[in-house]
């Protein structure tokens, strides 16, 4: 009589998405709006209101954001001489739900923001310690690295901006998230362009002038539906003591990163311990965290955790995979590991199978949708709230590392990277090493 | 004495009054219970008896029982978009009388997401989660969208069907059904008035991440060898809307061998879950020696 081909639901499944796309500090354009556009964006605030009242799944919740401000935006939308104005009223109305994954991506921002040009690298990534901001690590061979900066050092101006005072409004706003946002924006520009900072050394302040890399070939660009695709990057090394340690940047393009991650630990299976680390990785496809987890335990029946959407429950489950790894196992996040990444570090530690190290996550962990709007901006919003399976929901709080090592120059000057030699210490059983707090 | 012998009749009349209440209590309960086993009899037999009617309805509808039982076995490719999200597929299928069955969606950049049934084995596999064996509610419900021919199917896949309503989609009247299947869900079909056709299908499907509503609107019925079949299909499911057209039908085409083997990852899962296969000893999904040959 009828028969629904099971497949169709992978499909629905994958596009919700755990990832975030960042969608903060956009300057909005300032072109005045011809009435065609104003039409359209009334139609995109309409059908943004509609989608987000049809999905979410506490509606008490949201009539207590919403009640008359939802009129009230809409009336600035309808009053809005530019674009960036309208999308300063769709974005208040957002912010007021004060949720992760609500966000807007103007339609020619969204090129810059996740592609093309604004991809090039100065090599270096930067953490916030004491209201300051630390270079925390080098990619081998970038412009930093190239250019004598060294892991510990403080980044006092970018071009011609203090950042200290930035830093303050940032940490002003309670998002763990918005300082590693703004940070990479900050180090990273058009590719071939140059930028100074002003570095602060342990022995002196110096200027360092960069020149923006593009990202290496050996990085495939992934997208995913809307959005552009951005270079994947999946690193493997081999640490001393015989520790398999790999670093992804996002939970995208399955086709890649699946197999690397399969021919890693099927590689060296001989080695002493596995660390991952998903410090910085903003997430991505939230199936792939269960996909990536299935290498990791051996038994059926086990879950990362539940998705809660309006209409139904659906379970993060996990299909562990023959031959998969069952040597320790740690994990390294920090306040820039959102969504996928908290739904993988706490579904695991929720079992015991894995060790967290680092800083506790960016407290971002719902499942969204990315859609486009009749004006071309594409909306993203949160169609289902989730808690782990101890029943931890990570929104606003994030995922706390068991041992937390905070940002501290001299510890990184010492160790270079703290966590990873903390989480190395742990597999060997060594004592000493890097301080941390035990959770 | 006479107060003691009063109060012993007290106290056995009491003692009787105990015995009596519940079965009393119990005469009735049997009684109520009596006449609720014959109407959900008399309603059970009423399901069935529409279920068949539905069944012979439906069977007319696509093009008759002839028509339906010419060929052996079907090849279907598709095209799937989720607009909204800019995401798109192909889906192929192919299924067989016999009961085997592929289905293998690409989609791009993410790979080939398969399922199947070779023999008693319903598996899936994909590049994310890898190979599966398919068990329990789960592998029912693929059996069943599996068939080969469903209208043929109706009856046995189902235990009852009642009239739920009336509803007129676009301009279309349809009846609506409530069709009961073995293992006790119920999916809602709304049944065109006019030409007997599906028209929507609301149902609550079994997945590894746990139950999922999902409604499907057909549409674009065109006949291929005189069978009818839909040549659109949108899906919704929370938020999400998916549409599924139609490009190539064909029958009894030659097909890879392929297409009947299991992949060699899910061999080596069969391989090593046969003893724990063994210890569980499933229950077979329904599947007589008599129904095996035509699915």
């Amino acid at each position: 009589m009828f028969r629904l081909s099971q497949l169709h639901q992978i499909l629905l499944l994958l596009v919700s998405v755990s990832f975030l796309a960042g969608c903060i500090g956009l300057p909005g354009r300032s072109q005045t709006l011809s009435s065609e556009q104003k039409v359209l964006f009334i139609e995109s605030f309409d059908e943004m209101t509609r989608m987000i009242e049809e999905s979410f799944w506490d509606p008490d919740y949201l009539q207590e954001c919403w009640g008359e401000l939802k009129d009230e935006c809409r009336d600035q939308v309808e009053e809005a001489r530019s674009a960036g104005e309208a999308r300063a009223a769709m974005r208040r109305l957002l912010a007021s739900l004060k949720m992760s994954h609500f966000g807007l991506i103007p339609d020619s921002a969204s090129q810059e923001l996740t592609g093309s040009p604004s991809d090039g690298e100065a090599g270096m990534i930067l953490r916030v310690s004491d209201g300051r901001a630390i270079v925390v690590r080098l990619e081998e061979g970038g412009a930093a690295e190239s250019a004598g900066i060294q892991s510990g050092d403080e980044i006092l101006k970018v071009g011609e901006r203090d950042l200290a005072p930035r830093l303050q409004e940032w940490s002003e706003s309670g998002s763990r998230y918005l300082p590693i946002q703004a940070l990479k924006s900050a180090c990273s520009g058009e590719p071939g362009t140059e930028r100074d900072y002003l570095v602060r050394g342990s022995t002196e302040d110096r200027i360092v002038t960069l020149t923006f890399q593009p990202p290496s070939d050996e990085h495939p660009r992934v997208g995913f539906g809307n959005i552009s695709p951005v270079p994947l990057m999946m690193e493997k090394r081999i640490l001393e003591g015989d520790i398999l340690y790999l670093r992804l940047n996002m939970f995208l393009g399955p086709m890649h990163v699946m197999p690397w991650f399969e021919k890693a630990i099927q590689e060296h299976k001989d080695a002493k311990g596995l660390i991952f680390d998903l410090r910085g990785n903003p997430g991505g496809l939230g199936l792939m965290a269960c996909g990536l987890a299935g290498w990791l335990i051996e038994d059926q029946g086990f879950e990362l955790g539940t998705m809660k959407t309006k209409a139904n429950e659906m379970n993060f489950v996990v299909n562990p995979r023959l031959d998969g790894w069952v040597k320790p196992v740690a994990l390294l996040i920090d306040e820039g590991s959102a969504s996928t990444s908290e739904i993988m570090a706490q579904g695991l530690r929720d079992i015991g199978r894995v060790r967290l190290f680092g800083r506790t996550t960016a407290g971002a962990a719902l499942p969204s949708v990315l859609v486009k709007l009749p004006n071309g901006d594409i909306l993203q919003y949160a169609m289902a709230d989730y808690v782990s399976v101890s029943g931890k929901r990570m929104e606003g709080v994030g995922v706390e590392p068991d041992e937390v090592i905070e940002v501290d120059p001299e510890q990184i000057r010492e160790f270079g990277d703290p966590a990873l030699t903390r989480a190395a210490y742990w597999i060997l059983g060594k004592a000493g090493g890097p301080k941390s707090e035990i959770r | 004495m006479k107060s003691e012998n009063r109060w012993l009749w007290i106290f056995a009349l009491l003692l009787l009054c105990g015995v009596c209440t519940p079965s009393i209590a119990q005469e009735a309960e049997e009684a109520a219970k009596e006449g609720a086993v014959a109407e959900e009899a008399k309603s059970d037999e009423a399901g069935k008896a529409l279920l068949a009617e539905l069944q012979e309805k439906s069977i007319k509808a696509v093009g008759g029982k002839e028509a339906l039982e010419k060929f052996s076995s079907r090849k279907m490719s598709s095209k799937v978009k989720i607009a909204d999200a800019g995401l798109e597929a192909e889906l192929t299928l192919f299924v067989d009388s016999q009961g085997n069955y592929r289905e293998s969606m690409v989609i791009t950049g993410y790979g080939n997401f398969q399922q199947g049934i070779n023999g008693e084995v319903a598996w899936s596999l994909d590049p994310i989660n890898g190979p599966r064996l398919v068990t329990g509610k789960e592998k029912e419900q693929l059996i069943r969208s599996a068939r080969f021919q469903p209208n043929l199917w109706l009856t046995r896949d189902h235990q009852s069907a009642t009239l739920a309503g009336e509803e007129t989609l676009g301009d279309i009247a349809c009846t609506i059904y409530d069709l009961k299947t073995n293992d006790g869900a119920v999916h809602k079909y709304w049944v065109a008035n006019d030409d007997g056709l599906v028209r929507k299908v609301s149902m609550t499907v079994e997945s590894p991440m746990g139950q999922i509503p999902i409604q499907v609107r057909m549409s674009e019925y065109k006949a291929v060898d005189g069978i009818q079949y839909p040549h659109k299909m949108s899906m919704k499911q929370g938020v999400q809307n998916m549409e599924v057209i139609l490009n190539t039908l064909e029958h009894d085409a030659e097909i890879d061998a392929e297409m009947l083997t299991l992949p060699e990852q899910v061999k080596r899962l069969v391989e090593r879950s046969k003893p724990k296969e063994e210890e569980t000893a499933e229950e077979p999904q329904g599947d007589s020696a008599e129904e095996s040959s035509d699915r």
